[in-house]
């Protein structure tokens, strides 16, 4: 790769680092679930398409405020809503809520 | 693909190279060598299109040579191996062995390349090619002579290796990688090995 400079190398291969701590993992299934998490944790940069899709929104006169928080938090609702539309998007919102906070469902305690 | 052209004028030559590249579109991770809050580094080698036999040839001379741990080998397609020692070396040193070593041309100048000044060595799935998967242990009289990382000790529970280590350092982290790669499949790989 001598023949590309830095600068292009970054944007092209978007190498990111991340520790990861894997006390407590004494399984190779439990290891295999903390690496992988970690490959999926990285924030996705903005690719040339979607901000070409920002920019036509920008001209046709869409709101800035709205622009800026999608370019802020390309996971959150607003790039979300914009990229999947309203349903979709609420349904990405509502899964990632279950899988961060696990069932809201009370367990029972078994009876001794 | 390269393209070269040379055009002479008077008493200079133009060189005019282009270079097409696809773009890399699977994202995958990988593990790095670095021992974390160190500046020690663990010994990965990459090789593409080897037969064992030859490998372990050189495995067990890099042993004896530098005086090595144990090399746990790992599949990564049908002639692709990954091979790693999990003694704690200087830069200097593991920097030597890889060169010393007939691994892959690009992979020995990988620190060079890295932004994170290390070896990496991928876990993940690539594509349609899967997570490499645990082959076979070159065993060591040297094991244990030199510090080992704990970490990546860790590391390769992943492929279900269990290393009991006799001289640890470092702690339970490791640094991960993830990157956008080639999407190459197995045949490519091998069609590239041809030539």
């Amino acid at each position: 790769m001598d023949f590309l400079p830095d600068y292009e190398f970054h944007d092209i291969f978007d190498r990111v680092s991340k520790r990861v701590n894997l006390r407590g993992a004494n399984s190779p299934e439990e290891v295999r679930r903390r690496l992988n998490a970690a490959i999926h944790q990285y924030p996705p940069r903005l690719s040339s398409g979607w901000i070409s899709f920002l920019k036509r929104l920008l001209f046709a006169g869409f709101s800035r405020r709205t622009i800026d928080e999608a370019v802020a938090k390309p996971q959150g609702k607003v790039a979300l809503t914009l990229r999947y539309g309203r349903q979709r998007a609420k349904d990405i919102l509502l899964s990632r809520a279950r899988r961060r906070l696990g069932s809201l469902r009370a367990q029972k305690r078994k009876r001794r | 693909m390269l393209f070269t052209k040379k055009i002479n004028i008077w008493k200079y030559y133009i060189l005019l190279k282009f270079r097409i590249l696809k773009e890399p579109s699977v994202r995958t991770g990988g593990a790095s060598s670095r021992i974390l809050d160190t500046s020690l580094h663990v010994l990965f080698l990459d090789y593409d299109n080897i037969v064992d036999e030859r490998l372990v040839e050189e495995l067990r001379f890099l042993q004896e040579e530098f005086e090595l741990g144990n090399f746990y080998v790992l599949q990564t397609s049908k002639w692709g191996r990954h091979a790693i020692c999990i003694d704690a070396l200087t830069f200097k040193e593991i920097l030597e062995i890889v060169r010393f070593s007939s691994c892959d041309s690009l992979f020995k100048r990988g620190p060079g390349i890295n932004e994170f000044r290390s070896w990496v060595l991928r876990y993940a799935k690539k594509g349609n090619r899967d997570a490499p998967k645990y082959l076979y242990t070159v065993e060591s009289p040297y094991e244990g002579k030199n510090l080992q990382s704990l970490g990546h000790a860790k590391y390769l529970l992943n492929f279900g290796v269990t290393i009991y280590l006799k001289n640890p350092i470092g702690t339970e982290e490791i640094e991960t990688q993830a990157y956008n790669t080639g999407k190459r499949t197995e045949k490519e790989q091998g069609e590239r090995a041809n030539e």
